[in-house]
Parts: C-alpha cells; structure tokens; sequence
C-alpha cells in the first residue's frame, strides 16, 4: 500500500514585485510504499528542499496534491497544521535543531509533551528508543556536551519517538564527519529495517547509495529513479554516481 | 595606515548605529547633566540667594550620584557593544589584522566616541544652563535675572571625570582583544549555555536580606532611628534583590523543572525552560532595572510630594503667621507683650485676621503606669519615641487651642485628650495627682502633627490656674523659684501679600527682640513667622524636587537604555530557538504566544518587584518625611501612585517601542 502519493505536483515563486515567476516544481509524480526507504537526489536549485518543505507541509503548492495515507495534507487548515506535522511526521535536519537549552532528553520529550503526554507514558515510550540508538547515557546531557553525531542520534530520536508514519530526512549527513555519517546511516537503514518508511533526500552519493530506492529530481521533475533490487551498497554507489554523471553532463538515459 | 582606522571605525558605527546611537545619546545626556549640576554647584549668583547654599549643597551630593551611575550605565553598554562586535575583530584578526592594530582601531573609536560625548554634553549643558537656572529659579520662586554663564570650573571638573572614564572603558576594550583569540572572537556570543546551578544559600540569603530590609522599613516607628536605619534597609533590600533575581528566580524554576508532572505540560515546558535561559542570561540587568526603578521612583515620589506640599510643610511647622511664645516662672498677664506684637502690626498696615493665645504648663518625661517621670535618671538614655509631652492647660486655654468647651472640671481632676486614648484612672505630675475625669482620642487637628508622630502628646486639661499652681508649685520646690515654668504661646494670622507679611513679620521679631523682660513680662521670648522661613524652605525642598527631576530623568534614561540593549540581546537569542520549535511541530501562534509572554514575564517582573519595593518602603518614608515637617501622607501616597503610574507607562511605551526591535530580529531571516 502506498503511504505517501505525490501527484502532478506544481510550485511557482513569484518575486516579491510580482513580476518574475520561478517553477521550483513542474511536475512531479512518485508514491512510496510502507516500509520503503527512498532517497531524493538532485543538484542546488533542482527543487529537492522545495519538494521536502512541501512533504513536510511547510510549505504549500501551487497545484497537485500530496496523500498521507490517502488524505491530502495540502488540504489541512493552518490551525491543524502543526498537529497533523507532530502526530504523523517526523523530521531529521542537517543542522539538528536541538534546542540548547534543553537537555537531550527534553529535547527528546519536546514532541510528546505537545502531544500532551503523561510524564510516565513519555518515560516508556523513550527506552526503547534510546537504547537502539545508543545514547541511554548521555540523555541527561546537554547539547553542547555531546559530540556532532550524538546530537543527530538525539535528533533522530525526536523523530522517532512519536511513532510517526513517516519520516523525513533533510541532508543528515551533512554536519557530520565520515565515521559518524556511517554510523547514522547504518541506523536509518536499521530503523528501515524495523519497518519504519524514511524519506531522505541528500546531495551524498553514499547516504542515497543505502536507501532502497533513489529518485532523481532535475529541473523540478522526477527524471530518473534507480531500485536497489539486490544490488549492495558498492554496486548501488556506483550506479548513483554514473547517473549524477549523466545528469550533470545533460546527457540522456537510456537503459 | 591611520586613514584606514579612520574609515574602519566610520563603517563600525554605521553598521551598527543601532548600538551606538543609543550609547552616544546617552552619553552626551549624561555628561550634560552632570555639567549642569556641576555649574549649578558653582553658580556664583545662587551663592547670595537663600536657600542658595542648600541648593549647593544637594546639588554636590547630586552630582557625586550621577558619576557613581555614569559609570556603571557607560561600562554597562560598552561591554554590550563589545560583545557584539567580537565577531568583527575576529574576522580582522584572521584577514591578517595584528592585534595591535585591532587594539589601534579601538582606540581610535573609543577616542572618537569620548570626544564626541563629551564635547555635544558639555555644548548642550551649556546651552541649556540659562534654561535649567531659569526652571530652577521659578522653583525656588527666586525674581532675579539670571545672566548667561559658562562655569569654567564646571567644564574641568566634567573633561576629568569623563575622560578617566573612558579611558577606563579603552583599558577595558582592548584588554578584550588583548586577552582572546581569533577563533573565541569569532564564535563571539554563540558559546554553548550551561543550564545554571542553584545556588540555594545565595536564594535564601536574598529572601533573609529582603525580609529584614522591609521588616526595618516597616517596623521602624522611630523616625531618628530611621534617618540610620533608612540607608541599612536600603543596602539590605539592593542585597536581596539582586540575589533574588539571581539566585531566588533560578532555584525556584529549577523547583518547577523537578517536579515532572507540573514541567511535562505543553503550557509549563517550554515557559519554565526559557525562563531559566533568560533568567540566567538577563538576571543582574533585571535587577538593575529593578533597582533603578525603585530609586526613581522614591525620588520622584517624595521630592515631588515635599514639593507640591510645601504650604503644608509650613503650615505644619508654623501654625500661624506669626507665632510667639514667652517663658515666665508666674502665670503673666499677656497683654503687655500682645500689645506690642499688635501695635507692630498695626504699624505695618496689616490687619489681625486670626489670634488666639495660651498659657500652659509643658512637661516631658516618660510615663511609668499613671506617673510623669521627668527627672531623667542619669546614665539613662532613653528613646526619642518613648518620650511623653504634656500639655498642661486651663479650660479657658484650651477652648482657644482646640476650640472644645470641657465644661466645669472638679478640683484635682483633669481631662486628657491623647492618642492613643489614656487609660488609666489617675495622673500623676510632679508628685501630684490629679483624678481623671474623662479621657477622649485626640483627632490629627490637635497637635503639630510632626510632634504628635514623633512623641506622645497630651493635652491635660484643669478647670483653673489654681490647678495649674499645684504642679507650678511642686516644680518650683524641685528647680527652684526663678526657673520658667509657665509658657504663653500666641499666635497670629495676617492679611496681605506674602511681601507684606514678611515685612510685618521682620518688624514683630525686631519689636520682641529689642525689648527688655520687664517691658513684655517673659523672661524669655521667641518669635517664628511663616513668610521669613519660607525662602529656606523653599531652598531646602525646590533643591530637593530639582534634584529628583533631574535623577528622575537620568535614572529614567538609564533604566531605557538597558531595557532596549536587553531586548536586543535577547532577540539574538531567540531568533534561533524561534525557527527550531517551529520546525519540531510547535505551530507558529504558540511558539508566537509563548515567546511573547516569557518576554513580557522578564520585562515586567522588576518593575512590579520596584512598586512591592516602593510600597514596602511607605511606613518609613512617611516617617523620614515627617522629619522634615512633610505631615500629609495622604499627598504622598497619593505622589507614590502617581509617580508609579506615570511610570509605569513610559516603561511600558519603551518596552513596545523596543519590541519592535526585537521582532526585527527574531523575524529577520524567519519570514
């Protein structure tokens, strides 16, 4: 079953004078099914951050529609909004975006006390997560006592903790060294792997290279997408890095 | 090469006008006004007024506030400057500036800034010299041309203060880079926020310190001991706030943030959190604005109360026009003194308006259970609030005074009026004891209000002066024949202009003065009048209400200036903490709504604790006041309050006006 469709998707900016109109998107269609773990590719420019701000609700488009299991979040009221974002969505980001000065495990909590939990429920629901992501130490810590990868395991706890449907990743590599973007990687595809759906969407040859799918996005279409099927992580490597070659080169894809 | 720190320091202060508009203003307010105070001091026409050297003399004790404050206000803002411009230096450093020429670059501006200020303060207090001497002046009802002046020691005694203070804030600049390294420089304020200790002795020992300071200023009824007590409560209550503030505010956040069930709530989760951020970065310039709240508003409040009620200060203080008062060891015949007072009177143009006169009998001592004990045992100092004074009147005297007819009163006995009401059955003066017939509670229009405040006051009344004899009788045998014993108090009201009565008034106190004792009939005589005290009086409280408008305005400026500097540290801040909550699923209204209260939380929280600082002072103010014969404390609470709203609502514009700074730049990149 589908849990995300994407629709004839359209996004124009018009200038603030009003007489310039940029097409971020011009139309893109994919779906991702329950369980998957796709990554979005694309150059500065090709839409990728638009697209994301629009999956996450952030921002809104000017035609298409986009269905969370089958309802159309472009529909949702401002009011309704940010709940809808809380109770089904959950966000890594490049740069983390832990508050300072929250300790992690506040910063953890920070989504279920919007919800409106009882302190106890909230206890229960952050062990185990905690412990998969391995900083059950650290939670009474402060964001700047922790390393870099530490802070985006504490992020991609937050995501987590609310059991959201879907998951939705914005460069999390990005900040990190090579040692803790492997580290971080190698969880997302073990949180995959205990069936939660995650859309990445990177610039890093080797993040997209663990995801099970990877859509290509230029000039705000989808313009090409590879399935991992039962290739490795080298083989999924190289495979991405010809097709950015292509891309970059202008060239056609013709396989 | 110093063209260069020229043009670096120009586009300093042009990037960041925002900062140096406000400090440079201040400054040069600053330096004016002390200028002013200055000149004022050294003003060689006030020298020959009178009250002239009163108005020196506050304005001395002025000035030595206003650089007690210019200093810590001047390295206040600095230091804020400072931190913002970390980041700067460190991107000079790491183009290839060496530090000695950051240090130069320093230099130059702060030069540049000090002279600027000083020069703009010492031309505008020049400039509005005549002006503030003719504000003062009308004050002090003073009808003099005041002629344009430039006080030459004025102007050094200001380029001394000024320039050693500003080159203490170049040591401190440069100091600053002196002391750092480029990568510090350039992470500038961004350090990580430790969350803050609780430092729980330090929140008690606030508590303990607030709690003695209004216990003094409640509890205090003795006014002299007040005038001491004042300053160790105003220590006290500076003590506890900044511990309050400091460490009060975070332990009990800290209490809230432990207890899981109150913190865990959408509501409380976020407020106690961002509180204990702000608190931690915000709690001394809070308790500043607190401090210098309170003080403006005491200022303020008293100055301008003594001001406007200063008729009623010499109504307190002189009953009447003219008021008269004779020592005799016999009861005298008035008439011989009355006569002449009269006939000066008459000689002077003015008519009686208003005379009444009276013959007493003043005792003091302290009461022990229904006796009057005056001997003042040696060694024994006793307290100025324990002391009792009786007036011994006849009935005849009495309806002059109060203008109440007792009726016949029976021999040996008396009626008291007294507050509070006398409770016990006899009196007994001088070894003589006297039934007490009736006691009434004395209202405020018996006594000389101040007296009635500072001691206990009776009035005993006796049917005649064969009763007042008994008493006379006995004092006679303790102190002898020829000591005064009886006193005559007449007191007269005039018509005429204030110009006449004074000149009435010089013409009665020259009369009384140049007769012998034989041709008044009182071995002893003493003459106040109302007019002929009013110009020191005037000096003594328009110096005073002077200095408050003008401490007024100074601490007002101050207290401005911190709350704009305040809010756009903290708009830096929270720009940040703004954009994430948003994006972690808080919507934009509550994060919106949750800010604002936090920030409206800061911002009020010391102007509220300075009106609970305010109102807890009252009890002893009142008293101090009633020191200086400022009887109605009815005016002055009624200055209190006003002086609290008027107060609070410039604060509140300031605190709007600067909100809009702040949502500048929390909105800046958000939108």
């Amino acid at each position: 079953m589908a849990i995300l469709e994407v629709n004839n998707l359209k996004k124009i900016y018009v200038t603030r004078f009003g007489s310039n109109q940029v097409q971020a998107l011009s139309n893109i269609n994919f779906s991702v099914e329950a369980g998957e773990y796709v990554a979005i590719m694309g150059e500065s420019g090709s839409g990728k951050t638009t697209l994301l701000n629009i999956l996450a609700a952030l921002d809104r488009p000017t035609s298409g529609e986009v269905l969370l299991e089958g309802k159309n979040i472009t529909g949702i009221k401002e009011k309704e909004i940010s709940a809808f974002r809380r109770d089904n969505l959950g966000f890594v980001f490049q740069d983390f975006n832990l508050l300072d000065n929250f300790s992690l495990k506040d910063n953890i909590f920070l989504p279920l006390v919007l919800q409106g939990m009882s302190p106890g429920n909230m206890e229960q629901k952050l062990r185990p997560v905690a412990a998969k992501l391995g900083i059950t130490e650290i939670l009474s810590k402060y964001p700047y006592e922790v390393s870099g990868g530490q802070k985006q395991r504490t992020a991609v706890a937050r995501a987590l903790v609310t059991s959201p449907k879907l998951i939705l990743a914005d460069e999390p590599t990005g900040a990190l060294d090579s040692k803790a973007a492997d580290s971080l990687l190698k969880l997302f595809k073990e949180i995959n792997d205990d069936g939660q759906t995650v859309l990445m969407v990177t610039h890093s040859t080797k993040a997209a290279s663990n995801a099970k799918r990877v859509l290509f996005i230029k000039d705000g279409e989808v313009f090409h997408q590879i399935y991992r099927g039962t290739m490795n992580n080298e083989e999924m490597y190289s495979k991405i890095s010809d097709t950015l070659t292509i891309l970059a080169t202008g060239g056609d894809i013709n396989e | 090469m110093n063209k260069l720190y020229v043009k670096l320091m120009a586009t300093n202060i042009k990037n960041g006008k925002r900062f140096y508009l406000p400090y440079i203003l201040a400054g040069i307010l600053i330096v004016m006004l002390f200028y002013n105070m200055m000149a004022i001091y050294y003003n060689e026409g006030l020298s020959h007024m009178s009250g002239g050297s009163d108005i020196k003399m506050i304005m001395n004790f002025g000035t030595r506030v206003v650089v007690i404050f210019s200093f810590i206000f001047i390295f206040y803002t600095n230091s804020f400057i400072m931190k913002r411009r970390k980041k700067d230096i460190g991107i000079y450093n790491i183009l290839g500036m060496e530090k000695r020429h950051i240090a130069m670059e320093l230099f130059v501006e702060t030069i540049t800034i000090a002279i600027t200020v000083i020069v703009c303060g010492l031309v505008t207090g020049i400039v509005f010299d005549k002006f503030l001497m003719m504000f003062l002046y009308k004050i002090l009802e003073f009808e003099t041309s005041i002629k344009f002046t430039i006080s030459i020691q004025a102007i050094c005694n200001s380029l001394i203060v000024y320039i050693i203070l500003y080159s203490l804030t170049m040591v401190y600049n440069v100091l600053q880079v002196k002391l750092s390294n480029p990568i510090e420089l350039l992470r500038g304020g961004n350090v990580g926020e430790k969350e803050p200790k609780t430092k729980i002795i330090m929140a008690i020992a606030g508590f303990v310190c607030l709690g003695i300071g209004y216990y003094i200023a409640i509890t205090t009824e003795n006014p002299i001991a007040a005038v001491t007590l004042f300053f160790v409560a105003v220590v006290l209550v500076i003590i506890g706030t900044y511990c309050l503030f400091t460490a009060g505010s975070i332990a009990l956040l800290k209490m809230l943030k432990n207890n899981k069930n109150y913190y865990y709530k959408k509501k409380h989760f976020i407020a106690v959190s961002g509180m204990l951020y702000r608190m931690k970065q915000n709690a001394t310039g809070l308790a500043n604005i607190c401090i210098l709240s309170t003080m403006v508003l005491v200022m303020v409040s008293t100055t301008v109360s003594m001001f406007i009620g200063e008729e009623d200060i010499l109504k307190t203080r002189f009953e009447t026009e003219i008021n008269i008062a004779g020592y005799s060891d016999q009861p005298q015949d008035s008439s011989k003194l009355d006569k002449i007072v009269e006939d000066e009177i008459n000689k002077s143009g003015r008519k009686i308006t208003n005379k009444y006169g009276h013959i007493g009998i003043n005792l003091a001592g302290i009461m022990k259970g229904s006796e009057l004990d005056t001997k003042g045992e040696d060694g024994i100092q006793y307290n100025y609030s324990d002391i009792t004074f009786i007036n011994l009147v006849t009935r005849e005297s009495f309806k002059n005074i109060i203008n109440i007819d007792t009726g016949d009163i029976p021999e040996d006995e008396v009626i008291i009026y007294s507050n509070p009401e006398y409770t016990e059955k006899e009196l007994k003066l001088q070894g003589h004891t006297f039934k007490v017939k009736e006691s009434f509670k004395a209202g405020d229009e018996f006594f000389p209000v101040a007296d009635n405040t500072i001691a206990n006051c009776f009035y005993a009344v006796v049917n005649d002066y064969n009763e007042l004899e008994k008493v006379a009788s006995k004092l006679r045998e303790q102190k002898g024949s020829d000591t005064d014993i009886y006193t005559y108090e007449l007191h007269i009201d005039i018509d005429g202009t204030k110009e006449q009565k004074k000149q009435c008034g010089n013409a009665v106190i020259k009369a009384i003065r140049d007769k012998k004792s034989d041709e008044t009939g009182y071995s002893a005589r003493m003459v106040e009048t109302r007019e002929n005290n009013r110009e020191s009086f005037f000096g003594l409280y328009g110096g005073l209400f002077f200095l408050g408008i003008f401490l007024g305005v100074m601490f007002l400026m101050i207290t401005v200036l911190i709350i704009f500097y305040k809010q756009i540290s903290e708009g830096y801040e929270d720009r940040e903490r703004f954009i994430i909550m948003e994006k972690t699923g808080m919507g934009k209204k509550d994060v919106k709504t949750s800010i604002r209260s936090q920030i409206r939380t800061v911002f009020l929280l010391p102007i509220a604790v300075a009106a609970i600082h305010v109102t807890a002072a009252f009890p002893m103010i009142r008293r101090l006041l009633l020191m200086l014969n400022m009887a109605n404390y009815k005016l002055y609470a009624r200055c209190t309050v006003a002086t609290i709203l008027v107060f609070a609502v410039i604060y509140i514009i300031v605190f709007l006006l600067t909100s809009r700074t702040y949502y500048k730049i929390v909105g800046e990149e958000n939108r």
